[in-house]
């Protein structure tokens, strides 16, 4: 019964992880860089130096957005963090005004409220929402889909333990190159010494998208979503313009009102609607490095007197709880220690889901009638293992290198950055459809590590904050980003090299079956 | 650099863990240890893990400290499977 | 015995003794039947806590909602643990017939915000 047990959970590992792995892999690998969207965007961002202030950079936009959008319904100004520089705005067109594309309606501003002059670009944001939008496809079925693959790592994961409790046993049995068996060796190191990680990212992954995976709990006690939405952030009134112009409150004060509320916590976020009107409101938001609950505190103010108004709800453990749950997901709490701790979970839970596609193939590979003429199935996971594994960071690396290579002025730059990675992860596809899989293996590899080494020399020759002169001015944020392109380069290169050598050796050595291969 | 002195605890304290198991002694000391060893290594292993998570929640608060304890014990226990696989990459050498 | 049948199972779909139609409808279970009967746990759970413990309705939807995942995992790892395919569907059968007989009751009270 047990052992029929362990089967069964050894099954369902096997496949739940294969069969949405892919989108896994690469749910993982974008949403590893995205602890460090700041600092990515800002490297692909080069003409951006210094730090801003939170309480000059609102007033600097404000002053921005009474030029450019007086009239607006909603001003929305997203304020730089202790990462970043720049402040963010958006505005929402008058009534009766035809709405125009992002780009008329958003810009990016510096302390003073000017627009700031870079390259067009979409930064470490981009990767951020590929995370869970992905791209080319409907925002909808992208969450969908994120959402299934999301639900299938927790089965995977729960399979996985129960699969494999021995390993946890011999904990301290776990290390790599205990003979021919890396990739296994790979999957149980990342996968067992991080799993608090693995466990947590996925469980509240989840939450962070639940209302729209599991509507029913909020369809039971309420008749539809606003209703539930006003009972918690507080009811959200559009009040119309009343036409009477009055002048906007000074914000820099109400800021600080706002931070003195929460401990000296920075604001997030300004939000003020009907500016300029006699109906004005101005909502502050707690930044989300404040504290690891994401869903901020906020203090709504009259516009015109600057008086408090009324506040959301004050929450209960469950909502609490859920907050909690989508910081520890997001980690925008974590300061630059456990920020990289962050990183480096995320890396080896990228690497867990890598080795464990590989693996798929290395242990049915000895099984197979004539291992020289796989079946398609066998083929079409290798290829697509080939493809993801090393053609995704590929991509990634294209995407930073088109940052610095494509012409500035070039029409729709930021898509063509975005198109370049995803051009890149084709060519890998194809190159691995053509080639024996014995040969792409180590030439997609060698072509991430040459791409990822190329970025900090390109970033050298393009700009003039290469390595050196950032390691001369102390830049450590350009210096990181550099040296982490160096380290990617080495793991791929190590990668290309062992699978070129498992080339020569024949498939001889991977037929030594281990009583560890034969149970997964 | 708070990080940095609980990760390096956290590895202590995973190596002392090891030690106090029979089977591992032979890994980490090279030969096997007594009984007392044995005790005193359990004994200092769980207190280092402990230690870890007191030195997070005077730094950090408490909540910040769990999230930053697992992330240390996690890269404590990596630095233990890295000197190992070293010094088994070592040994075959030789 | 048990041993070839442990072989077959690990071979994969091209084991001929797992039996296709065994999967297929561990598949049915574990997917969509899982996501009806996890639904009308996670509804049941938020009218309860709501209605029968006076939780506020919001904190009671939320807490239904964040347990839901858990109860989606659990019942999918069930779908492929349980030895035998019919307990399998009885058990989803009979818990589905109960939550939504109760959810069903529990709406007719009205209460809906």
């Amino acid at each position: 019964m047990k052992e029929g047990l362990r089967q069964s959970m050894a099954l369902l590992h096997t496949w739940t992880g294969l069969l949405l792995g892919w989108l896994l892999f690469a749910m993982f690998a974008t949403g590893t860089s995205a602890y460090f969207q700041d600092e990515i965007t800002r490297w692909m961002q080069p003409e951006i130096t210094g730090s801003a202030d939170p309480v000059t950079s609102a007033e600097g936009a404000v002053r921005f957005l009474q030029r450019t959008a007086p009239d607006a319904t909603s001003w929305y100004i997203s304020l730089p963090n202790s990462r970043s520089a720049t402040t963010q705005v958006y505005w929402q067109a008058a009534e009766g005004q035809k709405r125009g594309k992002r780009a008329d309606t958003s810009a990016v501003l510096d302390q003073s409220g000017r627009e700031v002059s870079t390259r067009d670009t979409r930064g470490g944001y981009f990767l951020y929402r590929f995370h869970f939008d992905l791209h080319y496809i409907p925002v909808l079925w992208a969450r969908y889909l994120v959402g299934v693959a999301a639900m299938f790592m927790l089965v995977a994961i729960l399979s996985g333990i129960i699969t494999h409790k021995k390993i946890f046993a011999d904990f301290f049995m776990l290390r790599f190159n205990k003979g021919q068996r890396s990739w296994l060796d790979a999957h149980n190191v990342t996968a067992v010494i991080a799993l608090p990680f693995h466990l947590m990212i996925t469980f509240t992954g989840l939450v962070t998208l639940a209302i729209m995976y599991m509507p029913w709990g909020i369809a039971a006690n309420y008749a539809d979503r606003t209703a539930f939405q006003d009972a918690v952030f507080g009811k959200s009134v559009d009040v119309a313009r009343s036409g009477n112009p009055a002048p906007l409150v000074a914000v820099a004060p109400l800021m600080r009102t706002a931070s003195a509320a929460w401990d000296g916590k920075r604001v997030g976020y300004v939000k003020i609607t009907n500016p300029g009107d006699s109906t004005a409101m101005v909502n502050i938001a707690r930044a989300s490095e404040g504290a690891i609950g994401s869903r901020g505190e906020e203090i709504s103010f009259n516009g015109i007197t600057g008086r408090p108004a009324d506040h959301s709800m004050a929450k209960g453990a469950a909502l609490a709880t859920e907050s909690v749950m989508i910081g520890l997901h997001a980690g925008r709490y974590a300061e630059y220690g456990l920020r990289w701790l962050y990183f480096l979970s995320g890396l080896g839970g990228t690497i867990m889901v890598g080795s464990g596609l590989v693996l798929w193939t290395v242990k049915r590979r000895t099984k197979l009638p004539d291992p020289n003429h796989p079946h398609f199935g066998f083929r079409l996971v290798e290829k697509l293992n080939i493809a993801t594994v090393a053609g995704f960071p590929a991509g990634i690396a294209a995407y930073f290198l088109a940052n610095r290579l494509l012409p500035l002025s070039m029409a729709e730059r930021a898509d063509h950055e975005i198109n370049s990675l995803f051009l890149t992860w084709l060519a890998v596809f194809v190159w691995a459809v053509v080639r024996p899989s014995a040969r792409a293996w180590p030439e997609a590899l060698g072509l991430a590590a040459a791409l990822f080494a190329a970025v900090p020399v390109v970033n050298a020759l393009t700009t003039s904050r290469g390595l050196p002169a950032s390691l001369l001015a102390g830049d450590w944020l350009f210096v990181s980003f550099d040296l982490v392109m160096l380290v990617l380069a080495a793991g791929f290169a190590k990668g290309a090299r062992r699978a070129a050598r498992k080339r020569a050796e024949g498939p001889r050595a991977v037929r030594r079956k281990t009583p560890e291969a034969m149970a997964a | 650099m708070i990080h940095l002195l609980a990760v390096l605890l956290s590895a202590g304290a995973f190596t002392a863990l090891a030690l106090s198991m029979k089977r591992h002694q032979r890994d980490f000391a090279g030969r096997a240890l007594t009984e007392r060893e044995s005790r005193l290594a359990r004994t200092g292993g769980w207190s280092l893990v402990g230690l870890v998570l007191a030195i997070d929640i005077a730094v950090f608060g408490f909540g910040y400290a769990l999230v930053a304890w697992a992330g240390q014990l996690t890269m404590g226990a990596w630095l233990n499977v890295a000197w190992l696989c070293w010094k088994t990459g070592a040994s075959r050498k030789n | 015995m048990a041993k070839s049948a442990a072989n077959a199972r690990t071979t994969g779909p091209a084991g001929r003794r797992i039996g296709r139609w065994n999967v297929a409808s561990r598949i049915v279970a574990a997917v969509p039947a899982n996501y009806l009967v996890t639904s009308l746990a996670t509804a049941c759970l938020a009218r309860l806590l709501a209605h029968g413990l006076a939780v506020n309705p919001a904190e009671a939807s939320v807490t239904a909602t964040l347990l839901s995942f858990a109860i989606f995992a659990t019942i999918a790892l069930f779908a492929f643990g349980l030895r035998s395919v019919s307990r399998l569907w009885l058990w989803l059968a009979v818990s589905g017939g109960v939550l939504g007989a109760a959810l069903w009751l529990s709406l007719g009270m009205g209460g809906r915000l």
